[in-house]
């Protein structure tokens, strides 16, 4: 199978993004990341690099295939060398989830699919068009999508991929309106069965969203919310006498209550110190790494 | 995995043993696309003793669907097992074919 022009979650991206380049409001997070890492899978598995069934991923041809992106988490399935779960590697690979979406984004500027102005992402035309490829204008996948959805044609592999991705992620109001889901609601759901990874995003969202609800609910309080965090880096800078912690996150300073204050103005903890400019920002893991002297 | 290929009538009887998976589903593909290069069209698939299909092996089947609805032909699945026809249908396969529960009901 030939590469397409673009893989899978490069049009995962451009369909979460709306005329003026901002990305729907449940992708501004760690679901992204997930919904990126089962659309890697499931591109691989078109070209033949995976395959999977209800359960498992296993791999297949592992020859490159010419893509930043594909090819690294090809890398990394190869490498681990034993079945896994569909859920677990959705997972395990969505900790890349930064670099997916800047590779995603240059790759689509590079296609001049997008462009950046003023540090601002923006359709490169200006009506949602893709350039046109050997004098082939491809049709948006939006408009493609629709048309599987409202006819009764076989779908194609690729498109039932995408297909599955949306519904399994809540993300059909990208291609339909509301009365459009319920009408085609049948035929919506059938095609979105046709991919076992697809199914499996939809358990994975599930069980990340209750687990951030959970603790959401667990650490309401700023004060439950900080010494949760001073607890975690601890643990990561193996700090076992808090009198090496800063004073900014050891309690009994006065600069504990100043930083309660700001976790409090922020509504999280995940936050940091500079103690240079004694400023409060959110967080940034290379700061602390120097806060503690490593 | 092994193919056994018969014809009843206009059907052409494929009766596949064993597993379709990462290891042979090419080689499946490749066997069912030279039957279609002979100019066959109508297809029973004969289930009952296949043991496990992998995804790769559900896209065959869809793909052989496509290739002979597209010159009027069409694919019937026949003698599901248990196993293979929860396969199909938890992921929606089923729905797309034909189906009969044995060879004797499909007319030549």
């Amino acid at each position: 199978m030939t590469l397409n022009f673009l893989n899978i979650p490069e049009e995962i991206y451009l369909l979460s993004i709306d005329e003026n380049g901002d990305q729907h409001n449940s992708l501004r997070n760690e679901n992204f990341d997930l919904i990126i890492s089962a659309a890697l899978l499931m591109d691989l598995a078109l070209l033949h690099r995976i395959d999977s069934d209800q359960t498992y991923i296993f791999t297949d041809k592992t020859e490159s295939i010419g893509d930043t992106l594909l090819d690294g988490v090809l890398d990394e399935i190869v490498e681990y060398n034993n079945n896994r779960r569909i859920e677990n590697w959705i997972s395990y690979l969505s900790i890349h989830g930064q670099f997916f979406r800047d590779e995603i984004i240059t790759s689509l500027v590079r296609k001049s699919v997008l462009k950046i102005e003023n540090k601002k992402v923006l359709w490169f035309f200006s009506k949602r068009k893709y350039p046109r490829v050997d004098n082939t204008e491809l049709e948006e996948v939006r408009a493609r999508i629709r048309n599987l959805i409202f006819g009764q044609e076989l779908p194609d592999e690729r498109d039932i991929v995408i297909v599955s991705i949306l519904y399994n992620s809540n993300l059909l109001d990208v291609v339909f309106t509301k009365d459009e889901v319920n009408k085609y609601e049948a035929r919506l759901s059938q095609i979105a069965k046709m991919d076992f990874i697809g199914q499996a995003i939809g358990e994975v969202l599930k069980a990340y969203n209750l687990s951030i609800f959970s603790s959401f609910i667990k650490t309401t309080s700023a004060e439950e919310m900080l010494e949760e965090h001073v607890k975690s880096l601890k643990k990561k800078f193996r700090v076992t006498n808090d009198d090496n912690l800063p004073n900014w996150i050891r309690k009994g300073t006065k600069q504990y209550e100043e930083t309660l204050n700001y976790v409090r103005e922020v509504g999280t903890a995940e936050i940091t110190f500079n103690p240079r400019m004694k400023k409060y920002s959110k967080i940034n893991y290379s700061y602390y790494q120097s806060a503690f002297g490593e | 995995m092994n193919i056994i290929v018969k014809e009843k009538g206009k059907h052409l009887v494929i009766k596949v043993v064993g597993r379709i998976d990462t290891s042979n589903y090419e080689v499946f593909s490749n066997e069912l696309q030279v039957l279609i290069d002979e100019g066959k069209k109508f297809f029973v698939m004969d289930l009952k003793e296949l043991d496990y299909i992998s995804s790769s092996g559900l896209r065959i089947f869809l793909k052989v669907l496509k290739a002979l609805r597209a010159i009027e032909g069409d694919v019937v699945l026949c003698c599901l097992n248990d196993k293979i026809k929860s396969v199909f249908e938890m992921s929606g396969f089923l729905s797309l074919f034909n189906i009969a529960d044995n060879i004797d009901s499909i007319e030549d």
